[in-house]
């Protein structure tokens, strides 16, 4: 019988997942449990040790649409409805009754069909839902994270307060945005240094090989702070670890007053102690590019990879940072490193200059 | 009469016409006697205090009977004063820095560093020292940057290049290139000048190279020296080839303006971590800053006083190349089945290149040319394609000289 049953299911290409389940135990009736261990030997000796066949009574019975109660009983009275008038109707008040039939099974077949459109929207909303965690599922930290926001959000649900409940609609559309800036490949920090962590993180990585700059120095402060020195020290190991690092250094013309060769000595340090550690360095004058006011941002460009905008208060305190990853961004920002670079003159040949006019000896 | 080529094993006769200055040069006469002297003062001080004392002062205080017992060291006035003596000798302004290492491919290997700081691209010529390539080369592909190379060494030692026509290729390839940095060899190891200046004008003119680094291995005290034009950012060279020190020891001068203080940050960067380490190069530097370590490793000072000695003949003797008619060189060897490989009079050296005429002295093993010579008293450096290198003696070429050489181009030409 266990053969027959075999023989049978290959022959309907029925090895397939709805007729075998991996691993499950054996629920047999007495009736096939014989020949359950002769299936079990045939599967084992075709490389499938671990599965067993779908016994017949684990399929889902339905009964015939035709046994049920509500066709029997509709059809049965609309027989004998049909069947009185046309025994005591006129030809014509039959016609009107079959027609009525006939309109009735059509409106009825309609509003069936526009029911199972709606339930299909339903499932495919539940479905789309779902793909939510099932996208994130690959990624453990996020999916993490996905459900700590979730939990929050069903706590905040449960909340009755109106007021708590403004207030974290109000700060959740904040973090909305944040997040949706995030998956456009853009990352904001906002009064705060922090961003310096993941600008370090980006210049220690391996695949970077040129790391270009824009530095808009409107006072001597510039980068003078704690975390601005720190992140000069990030600088200069990177280049000492192989790091090729261009930096265009635009002036205000106080520092750099018109017609003097080198820039004043309350920024040159800077700019020579960059010099000197083997960075690339570029001079610009900022009333000379005062007609292209795009090209006046703090940049940097991290290869092809990414660029960051740092904004500054009048005291060189980071307002703003945004890392950009979007490669158009990349691609924009290295236009305005061209034409800025069409301005700049290098470091190395104000020395030069500098050295002819006894600069260094004075 | 035709002669059997001699099979390596053959005695080797003493030379009598040492023609290989651009290999090794012959140690030169003060030289020798502050080497000796200095093995006589090791055996009698070794690591004394007197010793010491002398290394870093100098024999400014010695007795007459001192200056008379050890002649060659009685002018030594410590590391400071050598330099000064090199400075001298190349014409470089008196508060640049000098360094000095035991090897000279510890300088090179700072050199590329130097380079791969700022620069994308490093331009290089044919005409350069292979194993100095092969440093800059390794570097570049371990950061990702290019080294181009501008093909020189047919056109002048084949077509006939002038100063002209190299100086246009060097620009067209670095700027069809896109290089940002010049590494050269001011005189190549195949006796050609370069026309450094006016191809280091040109570029700057034009492009402005972001380092720009000249081997001067084989010109210093061969052709004259002169870096008070500052055409370069670091020049590298050694002493113990037309300088005749004998012992080894690498000479990188710098100090422009633009690019003193990058060296000096580089440099301390490198030998603190290790990846520069020469114990001369820090030994010497110690000394000037009259710091030196208390456990520093041991190292060999012979280098430095063979050096001395060596600038000392140097500074009065001149330079040694002389102006050569290389046409009677080219006459003898055409005779002896030998054609020379002239540059133009602008790029022409002490150094002659020469190539068999006969195919089977082409495909000879250049070792066994170079023992050939060796067995007739003649030293020289031989290549693959039967091309032998001739430095000629400062004094030129003596009468019984051009006999021997003669003699053996004619031995070599004639073996099967």
């Amino acid at each position: 019988m266990e053969l027959e049953f075999l023989r049978h299911s290959i022959r309907s290409g029925a090895f397939g997942w709805n007729w075998f389940a991996f691993g499950l135990p054996p629920r047999r009736s007495h009736s096939v449990s014989a020949g359950g261990a002769l299936s079990d030997r045939l599967l084992s000796l075709a490389g499938y040790p671990n599965l067993r066949p779908m016994l017949r009574e684990d399929k889902i019975f339905r009964r015939s649409a035709l046994l049920s109660f509500r066709f029997l009983f509709t059809a049965v009275l609309g027989s004998v409805l049909m069947g009185l008038v046309c025994a005591f109707g006129s030809p014509a008040a039959q016609l009107a009754v079959l027609g009525s039939f006939v309109s009735i099974l059509g409106g009825l077949f309609l509003a069936y069909l526009a029911q199972q459109d709606e339930r299909e929207r339903h499932r495919d909303a539940a479905i789309e839902s779902l793909s939510v965690p099932l996208a994130l599922a690959s990624d453990p930290e996020l999916f993490r994270l996905y459900r700590a926001l979730c939990q929050g959000l069903t706590a905040v649900a449960q909340h009755t307060d109106s007021i708590l409940r403004d207030v974290a609609v109000q700060k959740l559309g904040s973090v909305a945005e944040q997040i949706t800036g995030l998956g456009e490949g853009k990352v904001v920090f906002a009064l705060t240094e922090g961003w310096r962590t993941v600008y370090e993180r980006l210049l220690s990585a391996p695949g970077l090989k040129t790391y270009r700059s824009v530095a808009w120095v409107r006072n001597p402060s510039y980068w003078q702070d704690v975390p601005g020195r720190q992140s000069m020290r990030v600088n200069f190991e990177a280049v000492l670890r192989g790091l090729l690092i261009e930096r265009v250094i635009i002036l205000h013309d106080d520092l750099w007053p018109v017609g003097a060769t080198l820039p004043t000595l309350a920024i040159r340090p800077w700019i020579e102690e960059q010099h000197n550690h083997g960075l690339w360095i570029l001079l610009v004058r900022e009333s000379e590019i005062a007609r292209e006011p795009d090209l006046l941002a703090d940049t940097g460009l991290y290869g092809t990879r990414a660029v960051g905008v740092q904004e500054l208060d009048e005291h060189s305190r980071t307002l703003r940072f945004t890392l950009d990853l979007d490669p158009q961004s990349v691609r924009v920002a290295e236009e305005r490193w061209r034409r800025l670079a069409l301005y700049a003159v290098s470091f190395r040949s104000l020395l030069d200059r500098a050295e002819g006019a006894g600069y260094h000896t004075a | 009469m035709i002669e059997p080529f001699p099979s390596d094993e053959s005695p080797v006769q003493p030379t009598q016409l040492y023609l290989d200055t651009a290999k090794l040069g012959r140690m030169s006469p003060s030289a020798r006697c502050a080497h000796d002297d200095l093995s006589r003062l090791a055996s009698d001080e070794a690591g004394s205090p007197f010793f010491d004392r002398f290394l870093r002062d100098g024999a400014g205080d010695w007795t007459a009977s001192l200056a008379a017992r050890y002649p060659g060291l009685a002018g030594w006035r410590g590391v400071g004063r050598l330099k000064d003596q090199l400075r001298k000798l190349v014409g470089t302004k008196v508060d640049h820095p000098i360094l000095l290492a035991s090897r000279s491919a510890q300088l090179m290997k700072l050199a590329a560093r130097l380079f791969f700081g700022p620069c994308h691209n490093v331009l290089v010529s044919d005409l350069g020292w292979p194993g100095y390539h092969a440093i800059l080369e390794g570097e570049a592909r371990r950061l990702g940057r290019r080294v181009t190379v501008v093909l020189l060494r047919d056109g002048v030692l084949r077509k006939g290049w002038g100063e002209e026509e190299v100086s246009r290729a060097v620009q067209d390839t670095y700027r069809q290139s896109g290089c940002d940095g010049v590494f050269l060899s001011t005189v190549s190891n195949l006796g050609v000048r370069l026309p450094i200046s006016r191809i280091v004008s040109a570029l700057e003119a034009a492009s402005e190279p972001r380092f720009v680094v000249l081997d001067g291995a084989q010109e210093l005290n061969h052709v004259p020296t002169d870096l008070s034009r500052e055409e370069c950012d670091l020049y590298l060279a050694g002493a113990h080839k037309w300088l005749g020190a004998f012992n080894p020891l690498g000479l990188g001068f710098y100090g422009r303006y633009r690019s003193r203080a990058l060296i000096d940050t580089l440099l301390a960067a490198l030998t603190g971590t290790g990846e520069i380490d020469d114990p001369l190069l820090r030994l010497s530097g110690q000394f000037e800053r009259d710091l030196v370590e208390a456990f520093s490793e041991t190292v060999s000072l012979v280098p430095l006083f063979s050096c001395h000695g060596a600038v000392n003949d140097a500074v009065v003797g001149g330079s040694r190349c002389r102006p050569t008619d290389f046409s009677l060189l080219a006459t003898l060897a055409a005779e002896c089945g030998w054609s020379a490989l002239v540059p133009e009079p602008p790029m022409q050296t002490a150094i002659l290149l020469l190539q068999s005429i006969h195919a089977d002295v082409r495909t000879r093993d250049p070792a066994l040319v170079r023992a050939h010579f060796g067995r007739r008293g003649v030293a020289l450096t031989s290549y693959a394609d039967g091309l032998i290198r001739l430095s000629l003696p400062a004094d030129g070429l003596q009468p019984e000289g051009w006999g021997i050489l003669r003699e053996s181009l004619v031995s070599v030409s004639n073996c099967p």
